[in-house]
């Protein structure tokens, strides 16, 4: 079986041949199977969201290949119209994409183009919007009289109403409080076990990717520093300090009372690290 | 198409990008006027020299020159064809109807060489020449205008406004144009209306956010007691060095040489 995307030495330059020429990415390569949830995390500038936007097609790499059930997606025009409507991608700051009168015609922009029917439309937007937390009233105002996170969960639910299968989201919770950030997360989990979509986000907060994530890739300079599952890559605490990168406050927490001489096992959660703190109470 | 790198500007160290723009816009003016007062092979031969020696002194790379030449490339033929054909005077040689003649070929030559040290002159000026600065330098070049009432500081600030909007423009439009391809818009197909239809979803967010930045600079300005151009100092004040007094030395000797040497010697 083929994963639902590869990606094959994906290497980005932006204005080759011109005194602003900038590598974003250098051969980078990873795959993303069946409705698996994968962090990106990397410092700022490191590339995550010129990494992104060639998921679906919207970049053209300099050199490399991006893979759909096996497919180049730029092997033929079919296939990349394809690939926009198989992964749905949220930008960083998507709010600013808004401009339909009303909210529920904004959220149905992504599944006309897609050439539903209107009724298939009309659910998908209304599902959308429903899981995403937006009020019936909500609906018919128009986008530009919501505040920044409302318009911040119109923009997801834009996307969520395309139904893709993979579903890539830039620094979703960026510039939200603490609840808000809580809730867009809840969202798309919600919507990922309700779908079985498999999800790739970029985030800052170790602590998202470390309580959300199966799969980690950390970005530094371009190319992939580290990818493995939360555990083996908050492991190599030094590596990702040296690449400016830190690890959740739980692990410091623990590997604080590992040096001063309790016996711990790691954990990056909340909740493992009291299990594992308990345990170990329990154990002496 | 993406980053339209307006003006062209490439940072540098060399001694014409820290020569005043003040000092750069005189300059090409001067040397302007001697580049159309020149009329032999001697005169235009030293212009040639002197676009030459300030194109190395750029230290622009010759590549990037071309290319901006490239782009008049047509109308330098197109002028040099229409005066080598139509200049009447001793014939050379005739096909069909087409006469070439020595004067016609004396000023196609002379034509040509005008019209590129003029354009390879004004891009050395863009290469190394911010649009910021070229219009604070335009501003004080122009202010003696102010005492006609003309408000050369509000033109210079929304000269300068504009061109410090536009590649902050451009940005976004791509960031908008990619999520609402992410979202399936089609841009590429279709006729004349279904394509302007296309642009809507791009737009509208572009008008709402230049609306949204003008209002924020607007404030910000107020907050700073912004009020125009009576009595406002400079951050950074236009000074004059060195170079600038070898740019205007070595500037007006080269003209003074064109000028004698194509007026007086007829060369
Ligand atoms: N359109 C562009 N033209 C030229 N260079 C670009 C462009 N977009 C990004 N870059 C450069 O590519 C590099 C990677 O940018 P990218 O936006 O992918 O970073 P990022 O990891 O998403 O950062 P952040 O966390 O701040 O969003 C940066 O150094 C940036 O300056
Ligand atoms: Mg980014």
């Amino acid at each position: 079986m083929t994963d639902l995307l590869t990606v094959e030495n994906l290497t980005h330059i932006y204005s080759p041949g011109t005194p602003f020429e900038k590598k974003a990415l250098s051969d980078v390569s990873f795959s993303i199977g069946e409705s698996e949830m994968t962090a990106v995390i990397g410092q700022t500038g490191r590339g995550k969201s010129t990494l992104i936007q060639h998921l679906n097609g919207i970049l053209k790499p300099t050199s490399g290949r991006v893979l759909i059930h096996g497919e180049d997606i730029r092997s033929d025009k079919r296939l990349l119209r394809a690939a926009r409507f198989a992964v749905g991608l949220v930008f960083q700051y998507p709010e600013y994409q808004l401009f339909e009168e009303t909210v529920l015609k904004d959220i149905s922009f992504g599944p006309k183009n897609m050439g539903l029917s209107n009724e298939e439309t009309e659910r998908r937007a209304l599902e959308a919007a429903q899981i995403v937390g937006l009020s019936e009233d909500d609906l018919s105002k128009s986008p530009f009289e919501l505040s920044g996170g409302q318009k911040r969960r119109v923009a997801i639910a834009g996307i969520l109403a395309m139904e893709p299968q993979l579903l890539v989201l830039d620094e979703p919770t960026a510039g939200l409080d603490p609840r808000g950030r809580e809730q867009i997360i809840g969202y798309i989990k919600n919507y990922r076990e309700k779908h079985r979509t498999s999800v790739i986000f970029v985030t800052h907060s170790m602590e998202d990717a470390a309580e959300n994530a199966q799969r980690l890739i950390v970005l530094h300079r371009g190319s992939i520093l580290m990818q493995g599952t939360p555990f083996e890559v908050f492991e190599r605490a030094e590596e990702l300090k040296s690449a400016g990168l830190g690890v959740p406050k739980v692990c410091e927490v623990i590997s604080e009372l590992r040096s001063r001489g309790i016996n711990l096992k790691t954990a990056f959660t909340p909740e493992a690290a009291a299990s594992v703190i308990k345990g170990a109470r329990a154990r002496d | 198409m993406t980053n339209i790198t307006l003006g062209q500007y490439l940072p540098g160290t060399s001694p014409l990008h820290r020569m005043d723009p003040r000092t750069k816009l005189c300059s090409l003016f001067i040397f302007i006027i001697a580049l159309f007062m020149a009329k032999g092979p001697a005169s235009y031969g030293l212009c040639v020299l002197f676009t030459a020696f300030a194109a190395i002194l750029s230290q622009v790379k010759l590549k990037l020159i071309l290319r901006s030449l490239r782009a008049i490339i047509f109308i330098v033929l197109f002028t040099a064809a229409l005066n080598l054909l139509y200049t009447p005077g001793e014939e050379i040689f005739k096909v069909w109807i087409f006469t070439v003649t020595r004067e016609g070929a004396r000023i196609a030559c002379a034509m040509a060489v005008r019209i590129i040290l003029l354009v390879a002159q004004s891009s050395l000026l863009t290469f190394t020449t911010s649009p910021m600065s070229l219009t604070d330098g335009l501003e004080t070049l122009l202010s003696p205008l102010k005492k006609i009432k003309v408000p050369v500081h509000e033109f210079a600030m929304m000269m300068t406004i504009a061109l410090r909007f536009i590649p902050t423009l451009s940005d976004e439009t791509n960031k908008i144009t990619s999520a609402q391809k992410a979202r399936g818009a089609d841009l590429e197909s279709g006729g004349l209306i279904k394509r302007a239809k296309a642009l809507i979803p791009i737009l509208v967010p572009l008008f709402v956010s230049s609306f949204r930045r003008a209002d924020e600079l607007a404030t910000a300005m107020e907050c700073r007691l912004y009020r125009g151009g009576e009595g406002r100092t400079r951050l950074h004040e236009l000074k004059y060095g060195k170079v600038d007094a070898a740019g205007y030395a070595i500037t007006v000797i080269v003209s003074a040489g064109v000028i004698v040497l194509a007026r007086v010697f007829g060369l």
